[in-house]
């Protein structure tokens, strides 16, 4: 391993008291180190293995209310003095045709925090870990009709230490771990590819204790049955989603546009509508920083802790997600949500783990009502996208299968789904009790140029009437 | 900063280290954003990468980090070979890239985009907010951003060979957002040049406010069949989620592209032809020099429908024995390379967009998606959801639509069914396309 002598807390010290010196009222300092492996089989051959080691420091600053922020992966301070001199110079640049930045007040907080691990995963050896990804990959060659398979496994550090002019200083590393696979199977053209993925907020344990062959075989399975599957008629349906997928809804079709930057630029149709009904009663929509199965997100990354936000109650919007700036813009509590791709990034607002919560239907229950419909799962979607301002969103979809009377039939090809924020959520008419946080150490959430880890879930659901792409 | 590569190479002979690629890149980059009526963040970055691939005979890793010295390099260096000797061996591997550098120049480097001053990147984006603000009482800014970056890339290997590559990049995105009776629309416009002097922000915002105000009348029409013409940049996003991920050496050797086999059949009509061409003065995808160091080339993929070429990096090249096309492309400095487009056109035809929408008896013209990246190279199927669009009919532009589906199996509309090419390039990062009109495809609206 790499030490890294110049992640420490003097650095920090000195760029809050010399930015204070050279006319800030406020400084933040983000110092970051972030370390990332990925291993990657391909068709029984281990084509990659790459790791990288990031590190550097970002400088937020007010001067005379206006805001400036310049960062570098240079840690000597010859350079990190420049970039203090950059933040201060941008701050005055943009005097002329910016507002003042106003931030809510947050208590000072000095806190050490680790999330759970065992086995630190870059301390395994790396012939381990090379080994067990080309068996795994192997594996997917046992199933009838793959022609192609793709094993990556991945471990992230993330080191992130948040101080600031107002005494705060938080240090908080996560450990994230888990694999992807994607078999694509099929013959005479007709080609079909299926994937699934599993990541934890723990250390190497979490590839131990998982049963990836037996993800491997479905996934495999799935492609060589799907490349035989017809394409669903196209139209309006009555569907019902399974839990890894109906996190990927949430987020897509409200999740977005509850992020209060958008409310405040007028650029999400939630704006102006708290307290107002916009889901059915079954929808109670919560965002909270660590929960089972989701992404460790104790503090943003303005040094807010992140509790839990519920956005909507029975049907009611209660909230949006909120950072310093955007409270004070909408005259809310930081809600824990500003954040940051890393530290060459200002925080903007994010989702942190965004989930439906959990009502009492069971399964069978909520299928037997539909006379056609489809079942949709996530295995082989990509992920999805929104325009908050519109209010249409759409999102792709893995393995499916028709349901007729109640029960399962036919499977048919994942497709793409669409609806409009403001109608979906109402038609949401039963919710189960099957509740799944997901998050991946390989996927994220764009926004404005910067990715950032969430989770979401949330339990079987049924939505009368979406829109499905098809033949 | 300077990293002494001598250094590294003779530390790496020296544990023997059979071949050695070194990526060094030196990145800054100025960021500006505007929300609603006011400029809100200004951001200054400044990065130094240095990426390895290095090999003992077949056996490879490749490593990546953010450095501040030689020594830094060298501790990167020995962490890179204790995974390279525990590393499977790679059976296909061959070598490295033994000659390097370009063989004509490309315009990629605008020094006075290089050496922007932050005033005047505040004042377009300030700019930006006044023309979208004045152009109707019914609309307003949502967000402005500019992006303006430099770079200089080196690529350097055990054989003594090294060249470098200089670069600028400019992203910009306006955003509008428009009430009218109670209904809301946004636009949102976006585009990527080499230098600031291509963008033309007056006419970017302009757009912006007009389609938010339409965007705001749109209606969901029901599940249909009709004409849809894409506009030129809807149709590049489309080419850069099937067709680009499925012309890659990488994808045809490992068995994910539907055109496996296919080099010299008809996989279009004899109107498609597509070219790679690195060196269009100042497009996005334009460079010399490819992600490894070796000259690019510009080549046709598709040839009046026929399927004549894939795009190869070295690996794959040599794998089969071939030259590589000069198509590798590292997504960050350290990543293991891979094939990818350079600039991937489209070709165009000749009829202009009115033409086109006079031509057309009933059908979709689209100008926003959202998820056309959904879309499934694999299979081929085309996925995007109309975010933004116009209902044609008899020639006419009758009102906006929003929230359908569009869906078709991509090789079918290739090969039957398009119908028009029109002319005048629009580019979504690398790929770029002329509008397009194709016939006979289902909607899935309400």
């Amino acid at each position: 391993m790499i030490a890294f002598t110049t992640l420490d807390l003097g650095l920090i010290d000195r760029v809050l008291s010399e930015a204070e010196k050279r006319g800030a009222s406020y400084v933040d300092v983000r110092l970051q180190e972030y370390r990332f492996e990925a291993l990657s089989a391909d068709n029984r051959v281990l084509k990659s293995y790459t790791s990288s080691i990031r590190r550097g420091l970002g400088v937020r600053v007010l001067v005379d209310g206006y805001q400036g922020y310049a960062s570098t992966s240079n840690l000597s301070w010859s350079n990190v003095s420049q970039v203090i001199d950059r933040a201060i110079a941008l701050a005055k640049a943009s005097r002329e045709k910016s507002a003042k930045i106003e931030f809510a007040e947050t208590p000072s907080v000095k806190e050490k925090l680790v999330s759970p691990f065992k086995v630190d995963p870059f301390t395994v050896d790396p012939s381990e870990k090379a080994k067990l990804v080309l068996e795994l990959n192997k594996e997917a060659f046992n199933y009838e009709g793959v022609k192609s398979a793709i094993t990556n496994m991945g471990f992230l550090l993330d080191r992130r230490i948040f101080a600031s002019s107002n005494g705060s200083l938080i240090d908080v590393t996560v450990r994230l771990t888990g694999l992807v696979h994607m078999s694509v199977a099929g013959e005479n053209g007709r080609m079909e590819r299926i994937m699934d993925t599993r990541s934890r907020v723990a250390g190497y344990e979490f590839i131990k204790e998982t049963d990836w062959r037996n993800m491997i075989g479905t996934v495999s399975k799935l492609a060589y049955e799907a490349s035989k599957a017809p394409t669903p008629r196209a139209g309006p349906y009555t569907v019902v989603l399974a839990p890894d997928i109906v996190g990927l809804l949430l987020h897509e079709a409200f999740g977005h546009a509850s992020e209060g930057d958008g409310v405040d630029a007028g650029a999400s149709v939630l704006a102006g509508r708290l307290g107002e009904k916009v889901a059915s009663e079954y929808v109670t929509i919560i965002d909270e920083g660590v929960v089972e199965g989701g992404y460790y997100h104790p503090y943003d990354d303005e040094g807010v802790r992140k509790e839990k936000t519920i956005i909507v109650e029975d049907g009611v919007l209660k909230n949006y997600l909120t950072s310093r700036h955007i409270a004070v813009r909408l005259g809310l509590k930081p809600t824990g949500n500003g954040r940051a791709e890393d530290y060459r990034y200002l925080p903007i607002v994010r989702q942190t783990n965004y989930y439906l919560a959990p009502r009492d239907y069971k399964l069978e229950e909520i299928l037997e009502d539909v006379r056609e419909g489809i079942y949709i799962t996530a295995k082989g979607a990509a992920g999805g996208e929104v325009n908050p301002g519109t209010g249409t969103f759409t999102f792709g979809t893995g393995a499916s299968w028709m349901i007729r009377n109640g029960e399962l039939g036919e499977m048919v090809r994942g497709v793409s789904l669409s609806g409009m924020i403001l109608e979906v959520l109402k038609e949401v008419d039963a919710v189960g009790r099957d509740l799944e946080i997901r998050t991946s150490v390989f996927g994220g959430c764009g926004k404005n140029g910067q990715m950032v880890k969430v989770g979401f879930g949330g339990p079987h659901v049924r939505v009368k009437k979406i829109i499905v792409g098809g033949r | 900063m300077r990293i002494d590569l001598d250094k590294v190479f003779t530390h790496a002979e020296k544990l023997g280290v059979s071949e050695l690629e070194v990526v060094l890149q030196e990145n800054k980059q100025l960021d500006i954003s505007g929300v609603k009526d006011r400029v809100e963040s200004t951001r200054y970055v400044a990065e130094y990468y240095l990426g390895y691939r290095l090999l003992y005979g077949k056996k490879k890793a490749t490593y990546g980090a953010t450095i501040t010295s030689t020594e830094d390099a060298l501790r990167v260096l020995e962490e890179t070979i204790k995974i390279a000797r525990i590393s499977p061996e790679d059976p296909y591997w061959k070598n490295l890239p033994r000659r390097l550098g370009p063989q004509a120049d490309a315009m990629i480097y605008d020094e006075h985009t290089s050496k922007l001053d932050p005033s005047e990147a505040i004042e377009i984006v300030s700019s930006s907010i006044d023309v979208v603000k004045n152009y109707d009482p019914r609309v307003s800014p949502v967000t402005v951003k500019l992006q303006v970056g430099g770079s200089e890339t080196l690529f350097a290997n055990n054989y003594g060979e090294e060249t470098s590559r200089r670069e600028t990049i400019v992203f910009y995105m306006v955003a509008a957002t428009a009430k009218e009776n109670g209904r809301e629309g946004t636009f949102y416009e976006y585009r990527w040049y080499r230098r600031l002097s291509d963008l033309d922000y007056h006419e970017l915002s302009r757009r912006a406010a007009k389609n938010a105000l339409d965007s705001a009348h749109a209606k969901q029409l029901e599940t249909m069949k009709a004409s849809v013409v894409f506009e030129g940049k809807i149709w590049a996003s489309i080419l850069s989620s099937l067709l680009l991920p499925a012309i890659t050496a990488d994808s045809i050797q490992e068995k994910r592209s539907p055109l496996i086999g296919k080099i010299g059949s008809q996989i279009a009509g004899d109107e498609v032809s597509v070219v790679d061409d690195p060196y269009i003065p100042w497009y996005y995808g334009s460079k010399n020099i490819d992600d490894e160091g070796v000259r690019t080339l510009r080549k046709h993929v598709i040839r009046k429908g026929v399927l004549e070429t894939y795009l190869y990096d070295h690996y794959t090249a040599s794998r089969e024995g071939k030259e590589s096309t000069g198509n590798a492309y590292r997504m960050q400095p350290w990543s293991n390379p891979r094939p990818w487009a350079t600039n991937l056109v489209f070709v165009e035809g000749d009829a202009s967009m009115d033409e086109i929408i006079r031509d057309t008896g009933r059908g979709i013209l689209v100008s926003e998606t959202i998820g056309q990246w959904l879309s499934n190279p694999v299979s081929g199927q085309l996925n995007a959801t109309i975010s933004h669009g116009y209902l044609i009919e008899n020639g006419e532009i009758k009102h906006p639509v929003k929230g359908m589906i569009v869906s078709a199996q991509f090789y079918e509309v290739l090969a039957e069914k398009i119908r028009v090419i029109g002319k005048d390039l629009e580019c979504y990062a690398n790929t770029c396309s002329p509008p397009v009109r194709v016939d006979d495809v289902t909607l899935a609206g309400r």
